[in-house]
This record gives C-alpha cells, structure tokens and sequence, in this order.
C-alpha cells in the first residue's frame, strides 16, 4: 500500500531530494528526453521530480483524466450512499452509519447469495483459464486453415452478453430449445434434464453460458502470450532432451505465468460481477438460487428502489475483491518487479 | 551416431529418407489433430451460433415448432431482408462502429503511454498505479450508473456518441494497460537504448519501435475494446434514448418484446452485428505471430 | 514535440467536450417516453407524433421507446438522473413507487372533468384516495383459452377445468393447461386461482389501507394447492413447469401444444398471426366451485411528470392522443380492451372474442395497489416455484412468503 500512498503525495515529492533534470543519469537511455536550455527554466521550478517521474505523469495523464473524471466521483458517490439511508430517488437524507451493512449481515438470503457468488466465480474462472489456455495451445499449432479457426473462436465474444443470454434461454428450453433435442437425437444424453427449471441444473446452465461468453477471451489473451515466447527457448529444451510436455512445463508455463495470473485475477473480477448472464437466462431463479451478489444488488437498487442497501452491497463486492485482489497481487508483483 | 566414414555414407541417405517420411507423418498428424481437436472444441463453441443460423433462416412460425428441427422448413432469407427495411439496422450498425473505433482510439490514446510508463519507466506509485486500475474494474458498471448518468446529462453528453466513447475506455483501461505494459516490458532494452541513441525522442521510440514489437498484444487490446464497446448494452440503454441513435446491442434488444420475442429477426440481425467484429478480426490477427515484428526491427 | 502533441490531445478533448448538442427543447416540446409492446409500437406513436405535429405547429413531439422489460428499470435511472420525460407510459403499479419519489403529477389536476369521464370505471386503476393519478393507456383482463376441438364446453369451475384438462390431455402430444414456473415479469397464474377462489392478498383495513398478508388463508393455500395438483398430482399441464414463463406458454400454445392457457387479450392477436387455422375461443376466467368468480385486470396508464416544462402542451397532446380514432387504433393494433365508453360500443369488440373480456370486468381485480408490489411480486414468485418444485408445501410455502412480506412493509 506504501506504493498507493505516493501517487497521491506526488507534489510533496519535492521533500525527498529527488535528482534534478540535468544531472546524468548512470544508464544513457534513461535521462529522459532531451531538454533544451530555455524549457529548463519551468521544468526545475515545477517540481523536483526525476526526468522519468515527468514523463510518466505525462503519460499517465490522458488514463488518469479519465478515470477522475468518469469514475472517481460516481465510486465516490457509491461509496458514501452505503452508508446513508435513501429516498426512493437514491438521494442520501440521513446518515446510517453502519446499518445497511448491518440489515445486510442480518439476512441469510444474503450470506447464501455470498457463498454462492464465490462458488460461482471459482467454478467459471477456473474453467475459462483452463479450456482457454488448452484452445490457445490448439490454435497455436501450424495447420492449415488456423486462421479461420481462431475466427471461429471469437464470433462467441462478439455477440453482446444479453442477446447471447436470450439465445441461450431459448436454447435450453426441453420444448423449443435445439440443445436437448440434439443430445436426444444423437443419443448423447437420452434424457436430458429441463436445465432451467430445476435450481442445480440452472446454476450448471447459467455457469456454461458465462464460460461459453468468457472462453474466447482467454484463448486470444494466451494465444498472444505464446507469440512472445521467443522459440529459441523451446529448441533450447528440445535440445536439452525434453518432449513436449516437458518443453509445456518448463518453457511455455513459466513465459505465460504472468498473463495466466494477470488474467485470471481479471477473470475472477469480471466473473464476480457478471451481470447479465444469471439476470436473463434466469432472472436469478428458480426461487433466487441463481442470484449472485450483482444481481442482488441490481434488484435491490431498480426494483425495490433501496439504493443504500444496493450501495452496501456494491462496497461489499468491492472490499471482497480488493482483499482477494491483493493477495493475488503479491505475486503478480514478484513477477514483474 | 557412429562416425566411420563408410558407414555413414551408406546410411546417411536412408537416414534422410525416414526423417522426411516421418516429418510427412508428423505434418499429417498435426494437421488432423489440430482440425479434429479444433473441431470437437469449435462446434462445442459455436453451438449456439448454429442454433441462431438455424433460426435466422426460419419463418416464424417454424421456429415454434415442437420438437424443433435444424432445418428450415421452408428456407428463408426473408428475415435477413426484413430486418434492413423494416428497423434502422444500419443506423444501429452505424453508431456502433463510431463507438467502437472511437472507444478503441480513445483508449489506446491513454494506454499506450501509460503501460509504456509502467513498463519502462521508474516512478513512484508506479504499482499503486497498477492497483488503482484495478480497483476500478471491481465495480461492477451497475453501480456507477446513476452518477456517471448524471455526470453525462451535466456534460450535455446523452444521446451524443461522447457518452459511451469515454464510458467504453474508461472500463477497458485497466486491461489494455497491463496488456500494453507486459509486451512493453517484454521488449530487449537494448533496442530501445540504441534507438534513443541515435537521436529518437521517446515519443518515435514508442511509435517505430516499441508499438511494432508488441503487436500481438496492440492487437489483443484493440480487439478487447472493440468487442467490450460494441456488445455493451446497460449504458447505451440509460445513456441513449433516441432510436437513431441507438447502437446494436440495444437495437437488438427492442426484437424482445413485452409478449413475444422476434426469435427468426433477432437471431438474423445478431449475426448480421457479428460480421463487423469478424471482420476487424481477419485484418489483425496476422499481427498475432511471433517473432514477426521482432525480425522487421532487427 | 511530445508537448505539442500531449497539448494538442488536450485541445481535442476540450474541443469535444464542448461540442455539445444541446437537448431537445425548442419551441414547446413534449418528451414522451414509450414502454415497447411490440415491433409496430413505434410506428403508432410516430405516425400520432407526425399528426399531432401538423395540426399543432409550434409543438414538438419527442418519442422515446424503450423495450418494455427494461422500461421500469430505465426510469429509474431517468428520474434519478433528474432527467425524467414529460410523459410516460407506466404500469399502473410503478405510480405508487414514483409518487414516493414524489414527481408525479396527477392527471386530474390537468385534464379537465369531461375528459376523465369518457372512461369506464374499471379502467380507472390509477385513482388512488379519489386523486386520479395517469391517464388510462391500456386495459386487460385476463381469460381462458382453450381449443374447441379438444374442449368441448367451456369450463367455468376448477372441477369442469381440471376435466376438462384430464380430456385433452389424452389426445398425443397435447398437455392439458399451462402453468408457469418461472419467475417473470408479472405474477400470473396463481392471481387468477386466488381471486377464483375468493382470496386475496392482503387484508383491507377499516380505512381502505392494506393490512396483514393473507395469501397463506385456507383460500390462498387451495388455490396454490390446486395449482400444483395440476402440475404435479394430476399431470394435466405442461412438464417441467419451472422452465416456462408465460411467453413460453403461448408459444407452447401456438405450436398446438396446449389445449388451455390463461392469458390476456392480445393473444389473440398473435393466434391470427401465428396461428390463424387453429380452433380456439375465449371463455371467462374459471372460479372455485361456490366462490364468486374474479379475473385479474391490469392496466398501463400514461402519468406526467412534475418536471414537464409544459403542461399546456402535454395537455394537448394528451387531448390528441385520446380521441377515439387513436384509442381504437391502438386497442386493434396491440390487443387490448377499450378504456373509454365511446370506443367500448364500437362494433369491433362486440365479438364472441372480445365479450368474455369485457363481461368480465365490472368484477374484475387488479394487483394490489401497494409500493411494495415489486418486493410482494419477487416474494410470491419465489412461493409458487417452492411449491410447483415440491421444495415446500403449499402451506409452509405461503407462511413464509406472508413472513417475508409482512416484515418488510413492516407489518407486525
């Protein structure tokens, strides 16, 4: 968290003594760009920051505006709703300290919802990264017609999650939907369940449409991670004697670990907080067994009109994903520090 | 391998042969396990999008039929007509292209210096930096969208293209900078060095050097945003009331009816939207081989 | 160089920023919002806008449509957002919840007494304490429908339905009756049994208010319990009830598989459309044997919002839009029933379809027109899909469906 800190004291970075402009730096390339005389003047008064620490604000600026301007505040609102009791307009008329969280912690429905969230995102990032790292491998072998392979792989992606939710709606359905009439047909599964009336069969229906959305994603994410890998680094272990689950082991694993933690850390909070997929392919049924915490919290927000509530649990999430999140970074940060 | 001159002379030829017999059988297997196993996995994938082909070129009343059958009985390209002429399609196709090169531009513009930045330079902050982005992503779009509404209806940006162009980069930001600054980072610093040198300024470093050489993951980002922002659905809903301004997603949407969904319209216009993005697909993905830009800069 | 480049992005955002199309507004200009029926939804306001606009110059007309499932939902937003239209149509239940945001403006205070008199009484939902809150916009009642060739008399108790259904169920391929499962938009079918069955959801205080739930009385729990004896005991309905919702149903319907379904008047619009040979006729809805019978009836009303800059020209266009050309235009257009006293004698609805319907509704129920609806509806969802899976029983069902909606409106 030291490093969090000191974003935000960036001007009174001036205490710290940081080097100045124009003295030389020991590694040629990184002195910076090169300052002309009369620019000095303003850059050596507006701060004492490094040439590189001013180019980095720099280039970090246009990210930085952005996120101030479009997120900063909205969060900020969220955050101090939670702890507000609200009209039904969501405008804050009092303050409940810890209430909302309380009523919150009180409601069983609720930590079931939680637990359930969990299970959930473990099940759906799990999956994502292992079947997207095995496509990945898939469409990084030389056959022909690869490219129209990996074309095949994204169109899932391309279509918006709502619409794929209501296809797959349609699709489950035992009267309409060609699914089990195809597993019937086939033999595959003579009777197959009505995946959407039963809650453990709508959990599995709803937990293969968020995979079937996510999968393409990691596929492409991995299959760009394995063109860094340079191949002298695989001939060098063909050369040391290793057959290709060993080459796997001991050149593709440890090059994609970094993608593979970055992006399942991404997965498990962009699987958390999928929407769309529980909210339409069940509406969060049968009887909520479906719900995980987003959904909750957008029924709770536009269809009960309880926006403190809704703001607890939008914090809840938060916190929950932010510990995770730093766990999961310490060794993202070893990586790559 | 035995090294008297007689022996292996004899052999070498034979050995030569085998070799290029088994490096045939080794091309074989690998091209039919790639398709077969690609295969297995895309009709798995594409299930749905068979389902929704199937329907497409249904009438409607031969897609309520029970059991349903993957044929169309009769076959129809009525629907795909239809949907042209009778909804603003191309409206709707229109506004998300704009939102989707827009959003794509817009955040490249932001994330390239700042995974360079991350990448390469040293500064304080720069993993609180990292954590920041991330923080970002743990709210889920629902939560932040009444105030981000009323910050766009303050910026007179509803019904405007501005809304969702910045709203698209703002959420993709986190991913396309930690992608940018992984492959930013995977780039010998050597090449860099020399180039700076020579007499670059940073800026032509990052743009004849540093862009090239990360292309897969240029593309990847590309890619990401322009899929992120052309599916995006809550926010074009709140943001966009007008009907010529609507993108596809939500244009797709008004085919769900209050008693009867359009199943043969709207499976024929989610294809139509899926042509674009395929499209986009097929002229970068040749960016997604390794070592070519490494080999032009060299 | 890098500055140049990093001031003239600057330059370009700032540009853009300011590049403002300013919203709407003109001369007088009445932002509508639309909730979407269907696919010519738009075309019927569009052409009444272009009509309107020509017989009054000088006032703008603004539509907006939204898809209907998302139409509550977008409001919200909307009216949080301090952007909420001038009008909208509503259903009629959403006004209690935006009159507690307090930006309603009640219909009677605009529109003169002569023009709310033009309506039947059922349709007059919105009027809640004498004040008159939206504008009627439609009006259904629901009704059985059932397929002559395979119900030869009209059930009018639960004894001749579920007879009925046993009937037709011997035919192949054909279930008896739908039942729905699946949480959707409205409650459905368990009103229709609750009413028959002379229940009803809450107990009415001396002064008119809602009191104590009472879906979990001997009527209720018969009414659920014959709900799921159809599914489950007697197996006359469709299998796997808690993967259907209504939409389903219909289409089950249409596809021939359904020899009965309960369902409001535009369906039979869409059998002419998707179904045109299939024999069918409407009857009204059955009641318990002994008990008087009660059909559900569910109105939209159009309500105008307190920020609408003006009145007048909401007014007026109100005016246009009521006349009894569009009223009956929109009622063909999108199956619903009249709303005024003029359109209800035209000879359109004097049909064997249509007369089931409009008997039916001097006795008919609406929903109960209590803010807490959404939270009541969610609830009582979630009882019959307990029931109908045989995770509960009816009566432990509805005990604690009563527990949950009594705590939270806070009723001890």
């Amino acid at each position: 968290m030291h490093a969090r800190r000191s974003t935000r004291r960036g001007e009174s970075s001036e205490r710290r003594g940081a080097p100045e402009t124009g003295a030389p730096l020991s590694h040629p390339a990184r002195a910076g760009p090169h300052v002309s005389p009369g620019r000095g003047v303003i850059a050596r008064a507006a701060s004492r920051l490094t040439a590189e620490e001013r180019l980095a604000v720099l280039f970090l600026c246009p990210a930085l505006l952005l996120m101030a301007a479009f997120i900063f505040y909205p969060v900020g609102t969220t955050i101090v709703t939670a702890f507000g009791a609200t009209d039904k307009l969501g405008r804050v008329r009092g303050f409940v300290g810890w209430g909302n969280f309380r009523a919150l912690g009180a409601d069983p429905a609720f930590w079931q919802i939680f637990r359930r969230t969990f299970l959930w995102t473990a099940l759906g990032v799990t999956v994502k990264t292992s079947a997207g790292l095995a496509m990945a491998l898939l469409l990084n072998l030389p056959f022909r017609g690869r490219k129209v392979a990996r074309m095949l792989t994204v169109i899932p992606w391309a279509i918006p999650y709502p619409i794929s939710a209501i296809v797959w709606q349609w699709t489950y359905n035992s009267q309409f939907g060609l699914l089990n009439q195809f597993l019937k047909s086939t033999g595959l599964w003579p009777h197959p369940p009505a995946w959407l009336a039963e809650p453990r069969t709508a959990f599995a229906a709803n937990m293969a449409v968020d995979i079937w959305i996510g999968l393409p994603f990691f596929a492409l994410v991995f299959l760009a991670g394995l063109q860094a890998i340079s191949p002298e680094y695989y001939e060098a272990a063909a050369i040391d004697g290793a057959g290709v689950g060993a080459r796997f082991v001991s050149v593709t694993l440890p090059f994609l670990r970094p993608v593979i933690v970055m992006g399942s850390l991404l997965s498990v909070i962009w699987t958390f907080n999928d929407f769309s997929v529980p909210y339409i392919v069940t509406k969060g049924g049968p009887m909520n067994t479906t719900d995980i915490l987003v959904t909750h919290m957008y029924k709770t927000a536009f269809q009960f009109l309880d926006f403190g509530p809704a703001s607890a649990i939008a914090v809840i999430t938060f916190v929950t994903l932010l510990v995770f999140s730093l766990l999961y970074a310490r060794l993202y940060f070893r990586e790559v520090a | 391998m035995p090294d008297q001159p007689a022996a292996v002379a004899v052999r070498l030829p034979a050995l030569r042969r085998r070799r290029a017999r088994s490096r045939r059988w080794r091309a074989v297997i690998l091209q039919g396990g790639g398709w077969t196993l690609s295969g297995l996995a895309l009709f798995v994938l594409l299930f749905p999008i068979l389902v929704m082909l199937s329907t497409s070129l249904k009438t409607l009343n031969d897609v309520y039929r029970v059991p349903p059958s993957w044929v169309p009985a009769p076959f129809t390209l009525q629907n795909f007509a239809d949907i042209w002429a009778r909804y603003p399609l191309g409206a709707y196709l229109r506004n998300s292209l704009i939102i989707g090169v827009g959003a794509t531009a817009l955040n490249l513009a932001a994330a390239i210096p700042a995974g360079y930045a991350v990448a390469r330079l040293r500064f304080r902050g720069r993993q609180g930096f990292m954590l920041l982005l991330l923080l970002i992503q743990m709210f889920s779009p629902i939560v932040v969208l009444i105030p981000l509404f009323k910050i766009m209806a303050a910026l007179h940006w509803l019904d405007t293209y501005w809304a969702l162009i910045v709203t698209n980069t703002v959420f993709t930001l986190a991913f396309s900078t930690w992608m940018l600054a992984s492959y930013f980072r995977a780039i010998p610093a050597e090449i860099e060095e020399a180039a700076l040198v020579d007499g670059c300024t940073r800026a032509q470093t990052i743009l004849r050097i540093a862009i090239p050489v990360a292309a897969p993951g240029v593309v990847t980002t590309i890619i990401y945003v322009f899929i992120t922002a052309w599916n995006e659905f809550i926010f074009a809903l709140t943001f966009i009331s007008r009907t010529e301004m609507r993108t596809l997603t939500v244009g797709l949407y008004t085919f769900i009816g209050r008693w009867a969904v359009q199943w043969h319209y709207l499976m024929a216009a989610a294809l139509v939207g899926v042509v674009p993005v395929v499209i986009l697909f097929m002229f970068v993905e040749r960016h997604l081989v390794r070592g070519l830009a490494l080999g032009s800069v060299k | 160089m890098q500055r140049k480049v990093a001031l003239a992005a600057i330059a370009a955002l700032c540009i853009g920023l300011l590049a403002l199309p300013a919203r709407g507004g003109g001369a007088a200009s009445v932002r509508a919002v639309w909730m979407e029926y269907d696919a010519r939804y738009n075309t019927f306001w569009q052409q009444l806008k272009k009509e309107f606009e020509a017989a009054n110059p000088g006032v703008t007309v603004d539509n907006v449509v939204v898809p209907w499932n998302e139409g509550h939902d977008r409001l919200v937003t909307w009216i949080a957002g301090n952007q909420a239209p001038d009008i909208a149509i509503v259903g009629t239940r959403w006004i209690i919840e935006f009159n507690k945001m307090d930006v309603v403006q009640p219909a009677d205070t605009l529109l003169p007494k002569a023009f709310i008199d033009k309506f039947i009484q059922p349709a007059l939902e919105a009027r809640i304490n004498g004040r008159l809150y939206g504008v009627p916009v439609a009006l259904s009642a629901r009704s059985l429908y059932y397929r002559t060739d395979l119900v030869k008399t009209p059930p009018q108790t639960w004894q001749d339905l579920l007879a009925a259904a046993r009937e037709a169920a011997k035919s192949p391929g054909v279930y008896g009756i739908g039942v729905s499962g699946k949480k959707f938009a409205e409650l459905t079918e368990y009103v229709y049994y609750l009413y028959g069955n002379g229940g009803d959801f809450f107990v009415t205080n001396p002064d008119g208010s809602y009191g104590r739930c009472r879906v979990n009385d001997a009527a209720g729990v018969e009414a659920l319990q014959f709900m799921v004896d159809l599914a489950n005991k007697d197996k006359v309905t469709e299998p796997n009830v808690g993967e259907n919702d209504r939409g389903t149903l219909q289409d089950l319907f249409l596809a021939g598989k359904l020899a009965m379904i309960e369902t409001g008047p535009w369906f039979g619009g869409m059998i002419q459309e998707r179904a045109k040979t299939m024999p069918f006729a409407v009857a009204p809805m059955p009641h318990n044997q002994g008990k008087p019978q009660h059909t559900l009836l569910v109105t939209d009303s159009i309500i105008v919002f307190k920020s609408a800059k003006n009145k007048d020209a909401v007014v007026k266009f109100l005016e246009y839009a009521y006349r009894d050309g569009p009223r009956l235009e929109f009622d063909k257009d999108f199956g619903m029933l009249p709303t005024e006293k003029s359109v209800a004698r035209d000879a359109y609805f004097q049909t064997d379809f249509y007369r089931p319907f409009i008997q039916q509704l001097p006795t008919a129920k609406p929903w109960p027109l209590t803010a807490d609806w959404s939270k009541v509806e969610d609830v009582m969802w979630d009882a019959v899909t307990a029931a109908l899976l045989n995770t509960k029983s009816a009566k432990a069902a509805l005990d604690d469906a009563c527990k949950e909606i009594d705590t939270a409106r806070g009723i001890k």
